[in-house]
């Protein structure tokens, strides 16, 4: 949920200083990359704490496809020439991404899948919201753009599938086992 | 994401092809009695099946649950 409401923060400070958010294109492909690595780190660790199928499997998921698009982001900023720039919305991520995995840590079974879920769930929605409404705005590059928009349906189902997996490990996480 | 279209209608004896126009890898995978798999296939790969029997054919997406497709075989 931290993830969330630091991203909107940031978007709407953005915009409340102005109508377009600015960030560079270099800084764009950074937060591209920082934010699909850390869902495959999440979906590593995943790996070793659950013990439902279901959820292995997401996160198998998860590693496939996130490593797909940044092949792709990869790919894409050397034939562009673009480094990519580390900048304040990548650390935001950054720093959510580490305060998700300390509590994740401690937890197994059913209360780590819940909790890593529930994470997934919020992770996914916040990304979404920040490729239409920071991203994607903010891109100048058409190509850079184009992958943006490429790749929004596979976090979109991304997102559907935690929803679905969420909606049958029961209750609240924190709540037992 | 999804198959388009999600409802497919072909003949016995048909070769249905699948090609992935998306950045992530894709399965199309029966969903009924009669197995099938196109096994992962990346940006740009073919999946071919062969419709052997008549019926209704569903299938889904093995790395994405929320992909779900039909084959009508006549």
């Amino acid at each position: 949920m931290l993830a969330i409401a630091v991203l909107l923060a940031l978007t709407s400070a953005q915009q409340a200083q102005s109508p377009a958010p600015d960030l560079s294109d270099p800084e764009v492909a950074h937060v591209a990359v920082t934010a699909n690595s850390i869902d495959i780190d999440m979906a590593k660790l995943a790996q070793t704490h659950t013990t439902k199928a279901a959820v292995r499997q997401f996160a198998a998921t998860m590693i496939t496809d996130h490593t797909a698009v940044n092949s792709q982001a990869a790919a894409l900023a050397t034939k562009l020439g673009v480094t990519p720039k580390d900048n304040a919305v990548s650390q935001f991520l950054q720093t959510g991404a580490t305060q998700a995995r300390t509590s994740l840590e401690p937890l197994h079974g059913a209360a780590f899948d819940r909790a890593y879920m529930d994470r997934e769930v919020a992770y996914h929605q916040a990304v979404l919201d920040a490729i239409d409404k920071l991203l994607i705005p903010t891109t100048e590059n058409a190509e850079l753009r184009k992958l943006l928009v490429d790749v929004r349906p596979a976090i979109a189902t991304h997102l559907e599938h935690a929803k679905q997996l969420r909606s049958q490990l029961g209750a609240p996480a924190g709540t037992g086992k | 994401m999804e198959f388009h279209p999600a409802v497919l209608t072909a003949a016995v004896g048909d070769t249905i092809v699948w090609i992935n126009r998306d950045i992530v890898p894709h399965t199309a995978t029966a969903d009924g009695r009669t197995k099938w798999d196109t096994g992962q296939l990346t940006q740009g790969q073919e999946g071919r099946y062969v419709a052997r029997h008549g019926g209704v054919a569903r299938y889904v997406c093995t790395l994405h649950p929320t992909m779900h497709g039909k084959l009508v075989i006549r």
